[in-house]
C-alpha cells in the first residue's frame, strides 16, 4: 500500500506516531514511487524553508522588553490585580520606608520568637504614590550623600510559601471553600461564566529589621521618631492565606476579560513586647517621606486594622471610593481608553478584587466605554453571593 | 497569577520565536511585528487560556487575530514614518547590497504568500514558524490528520508561484 502526500509530509516533519513512522520507513525501502514522492516533497520543503527562513531573534532582549511592558502596564492602571500583587505592594511600602528593593531571600523557617501581637487587617486604605514622590525621596537621599543602600544593611524580607497551588475546574467550585479554609462569595452574574480558577499556595512575608541601622538612617535625615529597640532582629510576619483567582468570560464572547481575585485579609504578627503604636509612629514620621505620603499615612486612623494599599498613579488614573453592598470599595479607572478598571473591597474579612482588562487589539465590537467597563464590574460585584 | 507564573518564562522562550516569525510573515512592518508578538504574550499573561487548552494553538490563534487587526487598522493609519525609522535602524551596521537583496527577497516571498489562499498561506507560515501539527490544527481549525496534506499542497503551490514571479 502506498502512502499519500499528507502522510509522507508528516513523516518528513516528524509528526507521525511511532508505529506509522516505522511502517512508512519499511515501505519506503521497497517502493520507488513513494521514495520518489518523498524526495520531491523534501526538495520543496527545503525550498520553502529557505525562502521563509527567519532572521535571528534575540530572546533575552525580547524577554526584557516584555517584562518592561508588563510592569509599565501594571503601573498604568495604578496597579496590577490589586490583591495578587499587593503582597508585593506591602513589601513596596516597606521598601518606600527603607528605600530598599524588593529583594527576596530564600525561604527560611519562621524564627521561633514568641509571637503574641496579632493584627488582622480588615480595612484598607489607598496610599497613592506619584512619580514625583519617588523623585523627592531620591533627591533627599542624594542630597544627604546616601547614594547606595543595600537592603542587607537594614534587614531582610523573607518569603515563605507552603502548599502548592492547584487548578480548579469550573464545576468543582463547590469544593473551593474547603480547600481555601474560609468562606467566600462567588459571582452569580448571568452574563458571565467562570472559566477557570486557580488556588495559589499560602504565603508568609517575614521582615527582619536591623533597627539600630534604620534608626541611624532616620537620625541622619534629622528624624526623631525612632523604631522601638525591641523590634531589632525579630521577625514581623505577614501571613497570607491561600488565594483564589478566576477568569470570568462574558457569555457568547471568546475573550476572558475579567479576573477575580479573592483572598482572606492578611494577618500581621508582631514580636512580643513590641509596641505597635511606636512602630507606626516611626513609620509615619520617617523624615524622607514626601509630605504627600506622610499626610496620607497620618490620615489612617486605625493602623492595627488597616491595610495600606500603595498605588502608584499618574495623571491618567482616577481613584474613587464606592460602596459595594455597604462595604467601602475602591475603584481605579484609567481615564483615557482602552480603559483598565479595577474594583476592590473587603467583605466579612475577605478581600475581593475584580479587574477588567482592556483588549486594545481585539475587534472594535468588543470595545467598551469607560462607563460600561465600570458598570460591568459593579454588576458582577453586586451579583456575588 | 495563575499557573502561568512559574513557567511563564519557559513558555515565552519556547513560543516567542514562533509567534514572532508567524506575525512577521503576516504583516509588512517587522518592527511592528515585535510589538504585536509582545502584545500576544501580554494577553497570554493577563488572560491565559483555559487550563486544558493547547498553549501553542492558543498563542498562534491570538497572534493571527492580532496581526489581522493590525492589518485592518493599518489601512487607516499612516505607518510610513515608522517604516523609514525602522529601515535606518536596521541598516546601520549592514552591507547595503545585502540588505537590498534581503529585502527584495522578503518582499517577494510576502507577495507570493498573499497570492495563496488564506488557509494555505497560514499553514505555510505556521509550519515554518515552528509550530507542531497539533498546534497548526487548533489554530486553523482543521483536523490534525489533514495538516500534512495541506502543507504538502501549499508548499508545492508556493514553489510554483514563486518561480513564476521573477
Amino acid at each position: 500500500m502506498c502512502y499519500d502526500e499528507g502522510t509522507l509530509q508528516a513523516y518528513l516533519d516528524n509528526e507521525l506516531d511511532e508505529i506509522t513512522a516505522k511502517n512508512v520507513e519499511e515501505h519506503l525501502k521497497t517502493c520507488d514511487v513513494c521514495r520518489e514522492k518523498l524526495e520531491q516533497l523534501k526538495s520543496i520543503n527545503e525550498f520553502t524553508s529557505k525562502a521563509l527562513k527567519a532572521s535571528n531573534i534575540d530572546l533575552n532582549e525580547a524577554w526584557a522588553t516584555l517584562n518592561e511592558k508588563l510592569s509599565k502596564n501594571n503601573n498604568k492602571g495604578g496597579m496590577f490585580a490589586m490583591f495578587t500583587k499587593y503582597k508585593k505592594a506591602i513589601a513596596a511600602l516597606v521598601v518606600v520606608a527603607f528605600v530598599v528593593s524588593s529583594m527576596l531571600f530564600p525561604p527560611l523557617k519562621n524564627a521561633e520568637a514568641e509571637l503574641l501581637n496579632l493584627l488582622r487587617l480588615n480595612k484598607m486604605q489607598v496610599i497613592t504614590i506619584t512619580p514625583d514622590d519617588i523623585r523627592q525621596i531620591q533627591n533627599q537621599f542624594y542630597n544627604a550623600g546616601v547614594k547606595n543602600i543595600s537592603i542587607k544593611d537594614y534587614g531582610e524580607i523573607i518569603k515563605d510559601g507552603s502548599l502548592e497551588g492547584q487548578q480548579i475546574s469550573p464545576d468543582e467550585l463547590d469544593k473551593v471553600e474547603s480547600i481555601l479554609g474560609y468562606k467566600i462569595k462567588l459571582p452569580a452574574d448571568e452574563n458571565f461564566e467562570i472559566k477557570h480558577a486557580y488556588i495559589s499556595k499560602s504565603e508568609g512575608l517575614e521582615f527582619v529589621l536591623k533597627v539600630d541601622k534604620i534608626n541611624e538612617l532616620i537620625k541622619a535625615f534629622g528624624g526623631t521618631h525612632l523604631f522601638p529597640k525591641e523590634l531589632d532582629r525579630k521577625p514581623i510576619i505577614i501571613n497570607f492565606d491561600r488565594e483564589i483567582s478566576m477568569n470570568l468570560q462574558k457569555k457568547g464572547s471568546e475573550i476572558d476579560t475579567v479576573t477575580l481575585n479573592i483572598l482572606k485579609t492578611p494577618e500581621i504578627v508582631v514580636p512580643e513586647g513590641v509596641d505597635v503604636d511606636k512602630v507606626i509612629d516611626a513609620l509615619v514620621n520617617l523624615p524622607f517621606l514626601p509630605e504627600n505620603i506622610k499626610r496620607q499615612i497620618a490620615g489612617v486612623t486605625d493602623w492595627k486594622e488597616t491595610l495600606p494599599v500603595p498605588l502608584s498613579t499618574d495623571n491618567n488614573t482616577e481613584i474613587k471610593e464606592i460602596s459595594v453592598r455597604g462595604n467601602k470599595g475602591i475603584l481605579i479607572v484609567e481615564k483615557s481608553g482602552p480603559h483598565f478598571v479595577a474594583l476592590g473591597w473587603i467583605e466579612n474579612g475577605v478581600m475581593y478584587n475584580l479587574t477588567l482588562w482592556p483588549n486594545p487589539a481585539e475587534d472594535k465590537q468588543d470595545f467598551i466605554t469607560k462607563e460600561e467597563a465600570i458598570n460591568t464590574l459593579i454588576q458582577i460585584a453586586n451579583s456575588m453571593r | 497569577m495563575f499557573k502561568i507564573e512559574e513557567s511563564f518564562k519557559d513558555i515565552f522562550e519556547k513560543y516567542y520565536p514562533k509567534v514572532l516569525k508567524q506575525i512577521s510573515w503576516m504583516i509588512k512592518d517587522e518592527f511592528k511585528a515585535e510589538d504585536i508578538a509582545q502584545e500576544v504574550f501580554i494577553k497570554f499573561f493577563k488572560n491565559p487560556p483555559r487550563y486544558n487548552e493547547n498553549i501553542g494553538g492558543w498563542l498562534s490563534k491570538v497572534a493571527i487575530n492580532h496581526a489581522l487587526n493590525y492589518i485592518r487598522s493599518e489601512k487607516n493609519t499612516k505607518t510610513r514614518e515608522l517604516e523609514v525609522f525602522k529601515n535606518t535602524q536596521e541598516e546601520f551596521f549592514e552591507d547595503p547590497e545585502e540588505i537590498a537583496i534581503k529585502r527584495f527577497e522578503r518582499a517577494k516571498v510576502k507577495e507570493v504568500l498573499l497570492k495563496m489562499s488564506k488557509r494555505d498561506m497560514m499553514c505555510l507560515i505556521l509550519k515554518h514558524s515552528g509550530y507542531s501539527y497539533e498546534e497548526i490544527a487548533i489554530s486553523l481549525g482543521i483536523k490534525k490528520t489533514s495538516v500534512g496534506t495541506t502543507i504538502a499542497r501549499a508548499q508545492k503551490k508556493f514553489k510554483e508561484l514563486y518561480e513564476k514571479e521573477v
